[in-house]
């Protein structure tokens, strides 16, 4: 650009302008005006057209216009930097790296491209090619430490991803020599710190201790001090050192003696010193009062903090022996009348329940909230006049008080205590919401509401009210209420969210999502609200697009975060460079991830329209399913699960065990993801089938393969719906998957279908087709296949018949339930679609046929087509049926909340019942998202009949 | 933020990330930020200061900025600053009780749109507070005039 009177330079400027601005249709024109006037000479315009043509969306042409490109070599940099961002934004980082290969035979000393090579290698974690292009490097600039410690750094990498022997006796002794090599040069923080984790990667603690406490010391800045002593008190553990180490812990914690963490490693420590001098306590030991005592004397010295009181319970906890119930219980009392107005008191005390007594009431949990009890505050009440601050001190004691009793006594109450409960507290709710607060700050009074919601679910979980939505709605209400005063409030969301989903309310559900605006890295961790629900809320178009964003964020990560790779090389900060490499591990083993990609293809090819068999092609099989049927089904070993099932608090012990049962969770998905990609191994399967028929007229070289594929799917059928997994049980903790996923499909019949499409096939054509007129299957080859999808649509037929009458019960009570069951049934009439479809491409040779050879082919086709019509259009008439009952609901719930007066007041006396305005509300909510999730599976039936009744199997193709 | 966002801050600032975890292992707050600046504008910046809503009132904010202004005193910073909007009175609250003055106003730093919560284009005031190394607190002085988003240097 300097050059400006060069006319080259501008044409050029000209097309990065365009690219810079998004403007890529101008780009593309741009270069091709550079191409058409330099006779298309101009590497550079052409590298530019085809990031243009790629961004623009022209992906066949992009990858034509760049694969121009690669077949010069070049070492221009302008070339070589567009070609970089083409790669990056195809997902191609491996082909950057081959071409700066063949750029820097061009140019063997040139440091710039040997420098783009090395980051280039970094970026595909190459770390021997990056050793050797680091060697290259300081062989050119010997002077530049950089690159000598980049080469120690790859050493390091390598060590770290082979491991064993190789690493131990070979690598890290190589990259120790190397560092050590350099050790009068070092001259920057970074590679003292490099060379720090050489030694620790060897175990050389003593030596890493000697390196803090040397000359290079001087290297570390000022503000490593707080990471240095970490170090150096790591170090001391794992030499051993327990006396030395218990002290450094005891003189880190005096300045911060409030430090949860300082405490909990002070305690271990010192436990683990006295431990080793002279075996374990014993009851009344001394060395136990003296470590007390201690604590004691820091407790006395700051008696403002909380950290030193929770220490002695702490202490209790991690020894055993120590602990006395009564003594437990008076600590406990004093804790919470001391801080009871400060928030989250309750759970830092209930994490020390088991240390009170079950079987002694005077140590009791019961004791220890009846002896806390008379010191509670009242409950306050919100005015103008009334001291801000003081109010909120005393509501937060009282919820403290609230919370701390039910996971203390951690069991549901009955009828009477409940309803009572929930008046009192929604009671004071009302009277206690504060004006003038930011839309961002939520009301203190929430967590009232919030446990009134709590005693509604556990009466649903527990009365075996599980056969109504009574509970669940009136837990909405109070919900809707609690949300209009408190719009951030994100445990309020969270809590709606799942209810709405129980009760097959996917739109609200999903409209509250976007509110808490889950985004990012909370996609990891929150995102399985809402997508654990596509599957069973219908096959929504929103679902694919949520599954869709979720499955680009864990794409593009992979390409950030490489980049980060580079930089932390750029600028010497080795200690991130392991880190940044285990964080691409991490969400290359996301189970998020995985999901989401799978249920995305599953989708897609179920909502994939009249060309579903191209559709399937298109999308590609699974990569995992890409080989033949025979190989082995992936296992989704090593998958890390990082769903934070602790985001809607609750207190109850009892509950929150099941959330602490990791591996089951992990199971409960893996059974999932084995099951849905079984399911689109066999669709891809099916298609590969169809169209080998018809090319070969046989069905010999696919039979074993879909037999394999057969017998997996019954095997995973069999294993599924054994006793451990109960259809429909409904998980105990309001954030756990609502049911499990499998169990839940498998219920509703939805698995019975594959194995039969599979026999169909199979028996489609006769291994032998020498005699073409004869051998066409029997129509009756189908039946199977139809059977299992009667039994589906009957069942669907029965909620159907209820859904008008209260009479009787429906076969799944709530709504939800339903909705999945129907749901598995547009599933289903999906596949069978597509078996339609594929029947005509498998007969599509013999429907080319003569007039006279054709016809028992044709009849064959027709009456499949007739026959899996009948059934599409039966299970369209069923949901039509319930769409028109829940249409006709639409309306009714502001007509029946009009009518009345409201008698809900602020304060007043009325039993904590919900406002007449939230019940219309989300009563309306209900019915028009049903029927919106009703009408879209309805559609999506209505396409696949038209196509059966368009005769697009009937036809040759 | 995105996790781009974060990790640029992780590789060029590490030292200056805190968190503040809960007796039972829950994140009550972070905070993140960087140093910048050249001569007598070399400081200390808030990127980021997050309290979950249910440990608010426990002093969590005023303890991770004590962090953050440690590291930027050993770093040899002249001052600290944070942009806060102008509306988010219980911030700027905080922030001059912590020392913090307005030392100008930043016109519509704050994009509309950028969440579900706030919709207009906002301006924002910038909060400095001087460290040990400016005793005069020179780089506190407020200025008279509101500046333009792309006149912050």
């Amino acid at each position: 650009q300097n050059n400006k009177s060069d006319p080259r330079e501008r044409r050029l400027k000209a097309i990065y302008d365009a690219l810079d601005a998004g403007n890529n249709k101008k780009a593309i024109q741009e270069a091709e005006k550079v191409l058409r006037k330099e006779a298309g000479d101009s590497l550079c315009a052409k590298a530019l057209r085809a990031l243009a043509l790629l961004r623009y969306g022209r992906l066949d042409e992009a990858t034509a216009a760049a694969s121009e490109v690669e077949r010069v070599d070049t070492s221009e940099e302008s070339v070589l930097q567009a070609m970089t961002y083409f790669y990056k934004e195809s997902h191609r980082l491996d082909l950057i790296a081959a071409m700066y290969e063949r750029a820097v035979q061009q140019q063997p000393k040139s440091e710039d491209l040997l420098t783009s090579l090395f980051m280039a290698h970094v970026r595909v974690l190459d770390h021997k090619k990056q050793q050797l292009t680091a060697a290259k490097l300081h062989r050119l600039a010997p002077s530049k430490n950089p690159y000598y410690f980049w080469s120690v750094m790859s050493v390091l990498m390598q060590a770290t991803e082979c491991g064993g022997e190789l690493a131990s006796k070979m690598l890290l002794p190589l990259a120790a020599k190397m560092a050590e090599a350099f050790r009068d040069r070092m001259n920057a923080e970074a590679e003292v710190q490099l060379y720090l984790m050489v030694l620790e990667m060897q175990e050389r603690f003593e030596d890493c201790l000697a390196t803090l406490d040397g000359p290079l010391s001087s290297l570390l800045s000022p503000q490593s001090t707080e990471m240095t002593r970490q170090q150096r008190m790591g170090y001391l553990e794992k030499l051993g050192r327990k006396q030395e180490l218990a002290d450094a812990r005891w003189e880190d914690l005096t300045t911060e003696p409030n430090d949860w963490a300082r405490w909990q490693s002070c305690i271990q420590s010192s436990i683990n010193a006295d431990i080793s001098q002279g075996g374990d306590y014993v009851e009344a030991d001394p060395r136990l009062s003296e470590l007390q005592s201690r604590i004691d004397a820091i407790a006395a010295e700051h008696p403002g903090l909380s950290g030193p009181c929770l220490a002695r319970l702490e202490l209790m906890r991690r020894c055993p022996v120590s602990c006395r119930p009564e003594t437990a219980l008076s600590l406990m009392r004093s804790y919470f009348e001391a801080f009871a107005s400060r928030p989250a008191v309750a759970s830092d005390l209930l994490q020390f329940r088991s240390l009170l007594s079950d079987t002694d009431e005077n140590s009791s949990p019961a004791k220890l909230l009846e002896l806390i009890r008379p010191g509670l505050p009242e409950w306050p009440k919100a005015a103008a006049d009334a001291d801000r601050q003081q109010l909120v001190r005393d509501l937060t004691a009282r919820i403290n008080y609230e919370q701390l009793s039910r996971g203390l006594l951690n069991k549901p109450m009955d009828a009477e205590q409940r309803n009572a409960k929930v008046a009192e507290l929604i009671q004071a709710y009302r009277a206690n919401l504060l004006d003038g607060l930011r839309p961002t700050e939520v009301q203190p009074a929430d967590d009232l509401l919030l446990l009134a919601v709590s005693l509604h679910y556990d009466a649903w979980l527990v009365e075996d009210a599980k056969q109504s939505e009574t509970h669940l709605l009136q837990a909405l209400y109070l919900l809707d209420e609690g949300l209009s005063g408190s719009p951030s409030n994100y445990n309020i969301m969270l809590w709606m969210i799942r209810l709405f989903i129980a009760l097959g309310a996917w739109t609200p559900a999903s409209n509250l999502y976007e509110r808490l605006d889950v985004k990012q890295i909370l996609l990891e961790s929150v995102g399985f609200v809402l997508s654990r629900q596509v599957a069973r809320c219908g096959l929504l178009s929103q679902g694919l697009v949520m599954l869709n964003n979720t499955a680009m964020f864990y794409k593009n990560n992979w390409r950030d975060i490489v980049e980060h790779l580079c930089t932390a090389y750029r600028i010497g900060n080795f200690r991130k460079v392991p880190e940044l490499v285990a964080l691409t591990d991490r969400v290359s083993s996301s189970l998020e991830s995985v999901f989401c990609g799978l249920e995305l293809r599953h989708q897609s090819l179920l909502l994939s329209g009249p060309n579903i068999v191209e559709g399937v092609y298109e999308m590609g099989a699974p990569p995992e399913s890409s080989s033949s049927a025979e190989s082995p089904q992936p296992a989704f070993d090593g998958l890390v699960d990082g769903r934070d099932f602790r985001l809607v608090r609750e207190f109850r012990s009892d509950l929150l065990a099941a959330t602490a049962d990791a591996s089951r969770l992990l199971e409960d998905e893996r059974a999932w993801l084995l099951y849905r990609s079984l399911g689109l191994r066999c669709v891809s399967h099916l298609t590969r089938m169809a169209t080998e028929m018809a090319s070969t007229g046989s069905v010999t070289k696919q039979a074993d393969a879909a037999r394999a594929l057969k017998q997996q799917l019954m095997e995973q059928s069999a294993g599924s719906t054994g006793d451990s997994l109960p259809a429909f049980d409904i998980e105990p903790h309001p954030c756990l998957p609502y049911p499990a996923c499998l169990p839940a499909h498998f219920a509703a019949g939805s698995q019975a279908l594959l194995a039969p499409a599979i026999d169909y096939f199979l028996n489609l054509l006769p291994p032998s087709t020498d005699n073409s007129s004869a051998g066409v299957a029997d129509a009756s080859s189908i039946d199977p296949l139809l059977e299992s999808f009667d039994a589906q649509l009957a069942a669907v037929e029965v909620i159907n018949a209820d859904g008008g009458s209260a009479a009787t019960a429906p076969v799944e009570p709530l709504f939800g339930q339903q909705l999945q069951r129907l749901s598995c049934l547009c599933e289903s009439a999906c596949l069978l679609s597509l078996v339609h479809e594929l029947t005509a491409v498998a007969l599509a040779g013999k429907l080319a046929m003569s007039k006279k050879q054709r016809r028992p082919y044709e009849t064959f086709c027709r009456t499949v087509r007739s026959r899996i019509g009948d059934r599409i259009n039966r299970a369209a008439a069923a949901l039509e049926a319930l769409e028109a009952v829940w249409k006709a609901k639409i309306g009714q719930a502001w007509t029946d909340a009009d009518g009345q007066e409201e008698t809900v007041g602020v304060g007043g006396d009325d039993g904590g019942q919900p406002k007449r305005r939230c019940r219309a509300k989300v009563d309306e909510l209900l019915c028009q998202s049903r029927c919106r999730c009703l009408g879209e599976m309805l559609n999506l039936l209505r396409v696949k009949a038209r196509l059966s009744e368009t005769g697009r199997a009937g036809g040759a193709t | 933020y995105g996790l781009s966002f974060y990790l640029t801050y992780l590789v060029h600032w590490p030292e200056y990330f805190k968190i503040a975890e809960s007796s039972d292992g829950r994140v009550m707050g972070y905070v993140m930020g960087k140093s910048e600046g050249y001569n007598e504008k070399w400081h200390g910046h808030v990127t980021a200061l997050s309290v979950a809503p249910e440990f608010r009132r426990l002093g969590l904010a005023g303890k991770l900025m004590a962090g953050l202004e440690d590291v930027s005193e050993k770093k040899r910073a002249y001052f600290v600053d944070l942009f806060v909007r102008v509306s988010n009175d219980v911030a700027v609250a905080l922030y001059k009780k912590l020392g913090y003055t307005v030392y100008r106003r930043v016109l519509e730093y704050y994009s509309g749109n950028s969440s579900p919560m706030f919709e207009q284009d906002e301006d924002a005031f910038d909060m400095r507070k001087s460290l040990s190394r400016d005793p005069e607190r020179k780089s506190m002085i407020p200025l008279e005039k509101p500046v333009r988003p792309e006149d912050v240097d």
